[in-house]
């Protein structure tokens, strides 16, 4: 039986169109809802989308599925993480008041929902996402054939959800290439967010004081 | 075209019936059987074999021993002669299913443990099965699909290339694969009770079947025609019949439920965590509250009903979740983790006082929480 992979790569591509981004392009790359990167020439993008407007970008160095990074962001009240224009993988949807630890369940139940197997989320911690605070947890998994597999993510509410993952099989590649995962997520930079204040998104709808600007009104 | 029409279901009828005459019930197993190289049966046990290996393979095969051993010896008094023929493979999967490969292989997956309330109620679940087993039914149910389609091919050109062939040959497989359902339904029924299983366990499985389902708002039923097996409420119905029957001739009332609870009550919670995470959680909501009818005091099963109303998160669900938690807290066994999500939802429910202590108890009895830096957080929204 030969090892399959689940590639969000893949299935995103399969729900939605995708192009190549030039590999050779800038080393500062602008992932959507205001967010910019850094990114190392070792790294491959793919531009999914746009499923309702949001782009992904998913990057890899040895190939979609055996090490990905995607860039999911600006996801709106109402939406799944992922794109599902046809409601075939019956996503779970965000919430604004959602509270980090809700946040970790969703994107753990939309990827229980793409087939990954005995998926279990740990140390969930907030950090800094560019001027703004963001939470991050790592996370572990089997493909269907038993292959294990890691991952960590970076999740921020900010005027809308962004969800930053990475994935590779536990076996040499996640540890391999952490340190490039570290260096994008260390290089994080927002610009034109709505809230900048740590936690607004969930303080806000949930009435509570923390010295929260009250939000613009987006499109979402 | 009409007559076209016609003509094709009156063929239809007659082949169907033709392969039917096939799919007659292939002879029972007897002990040491193996398929002749050269059979279709053959590449069945040879599939069987690459999927039995797989499975054992598969980190979700369940290595604890003495589950392996209470489902071996299990399934061996209800195989009797044919015991040395089977093997059991206990899966760690959240869905409430089992199945015996063609080859012999029982899979039992811990999503059915997890809903079985005693050793009787899953004597049943396993006779059925090994019914199917000892019946060839994978064998007689591949006949009949190979004669269908074969058929289903002519008529397809006959009717105009339209769907009707294949519909009607659904429907007539799906007829005959109810029948073989209704059949292991009897022989596993049969076999359990000549164990001395009491017979009003196989009733009141359909029951919290149907039970289960019908909390589910989501959940459709295919329709009666191409259904492949017979509904939850005929085999309730058929079951509860039959042990009306039963309990007069004979005095079979064993439920075996302290050995039963033995094995399984120390490998529950984790089945638990995997049954939420399927994300039916008004089904996970049913099975919860059944299961807490006999284990009211129990902190794990509490705790889990707590984490169904949080994350279902519909009206009304917040103080469902509540309640849980507190009764969890209150009763033996709760998990630690219980004081945080009863911190996470009196936070969003607007009662800071409450989020806190569940906070700081949660932090007092984990301090070494890896996401205490989470919580401590959470605390700084609330003030502190």
């Amino acid at each position: 039986m030969g090892i399959k992979l689940v590639s969000l790569f893949l299935l995103c591509a399969t729900l939605a169109g995708c192009q190549s981004v030039a590999p050779n392009g800038p080393r500062i790359a602008d992932v959507g809802h205001g967010i910019e990167v850094s990114r190392q020439a070792a790294w491959t993008v793919q531009e999914i989308g746009p499923p309702r407007g949001k782009h992904q970008y998913i990057w890899t160095v040895d190939g979609f599925a055996l090490n990905e990074m995607v860039f999911t962001t600006g996801i709106s009240r109402g939406d799944p993480i992922f794109p599902d224009p046809q409601d075939d993988y019956d996503l779970p949807v965000y919430h604004a008041t959602m509270l980090p630890d809700e946040v970790m369940e969703l994107v753990a139940a939309s990827l229980r929902k793409f087939g990954y197997q005995q998926l279990r989320t740990d140390s969930l911690h907030p950090v800094p996402f560019g001027t703004a605070t963001g939470f991050r947890f790592s996370f572990t998994y089997t493909t269907d054939d038993g292959l294990e597999m890691k991952g960590t993510a970076v999740i921020a509410q900010r005027g809308g959800l962004d969800v930053i993952l990475f994935t590779a099989p536990t076996e040499y590649y996640f540890d391999h290439y952490l340190p490039m995962v570290e260096d994008v997520f260390a290089s994080i930079r927002v610009f034109d967010v709505d809230v900048t204040i740590p936690a607004c998104e969930f303080a806000n709808a949930l009435s509570l004081s923390f010295g929260c600007p009250t939000p613009k009104k987006t499109s979402n | 075209m009409r007559g076209r029409y016609l003509s094709g279901l009156f063929l239809a009828a007659s082949l169907f019936n033709a392969s039917g005459n096939v799919s007659q019930a292939a002879e029972t197993i007897v002990p040491g059987y193996q398929p002749r190289m050269d059979s279709d049966e053959a590449g069945l046990w040879l599939e069987a074999d690459q999927l039995e290996s797989a499975l054992r393979q598969s980190p979700q095969h369940v290595a604890d021993e003495a589950l392996n051993d209470y489902l071996e010896t299990l399934v061996c008094g209800l195989a009797g002669a044919q015991c040395a023929s089977i093997r059991v493979l206990a899966i760690e999967t959240p869905e409430s299913n089992a199945f015996c490969l063609p080859n012999g292989t029982m899979v039992v997956q811990t999503g059915l443990l997890l809903r079985m309330e005693n050793e009787a109620q899953l004597a049943f679940v396993l006779g059925h099965e090994l019914a199917h087993y000892l019946k060839r039914h994978s064998l007689t149910h591949h006949e009949a699909r190979r004669n269908i389609e074969g058929s289903m091919h002519l008529l397809w050109m006959l009717s105009g290339f339209t769907l009707l062939p294949k519909l009607l040959a659904d429907g007539w497989l799906a007829a005959h694969d109810r029948d073989q359902e209704r059949e292991a339904d009897a022989d596993g029924f049969n076999a359990a009770v000549g164990l001395g299983y009491d017979p009003r366990q196989a009733e009141i499985i359909w029951s919290n079947v149907e039970q289960e389902e019908s909390a589910n708002p989501k959940r459709s039923s295919p329709s009666l025609f191409l259904a492949d097996h017979p509904t939850n409420k005929e085999r309730l119905a058929a079951m509860k019949q039959r042990a009306g029957e039963l309990q007069a001739q004979m005095q079979a009332n064993n439920l075996g439920t302290e050995a039963f609870r033995a094995v399984i009550l120390p490998l529950r919670s984790a089945w638990l965590e995997q049954e939420i995470n399927r994300g039916e959680f008004s089904e996970s909501i049913a099975v919860l509250q059944r299961l807490i009818k006999s284990d009211p005091g129990d902190g794990h099963l509490q705790y889990y009903l707590g984490e169904s109303y949080r994350r279902r998160n519909e009206k009304g669900d917040n103080d469902r979740a509540l309640a849980a938690y507190r009764a969890a807290i209150a009763g033996t066994n709760a998990p630690v983790a219980a004081h945080r999500s009863l911190g996470l939802v009196a936070l969003k429910s607007g009662q800071k006082t409450a989020a806190r202590e569940a906070f700081h108890q949660y932090l007092a009895l984990a301090p070494d929480a890896n996401d205490r830096p989470t919580v401590e957080y959470y605390l700084k929204t609330i003030g502190e």
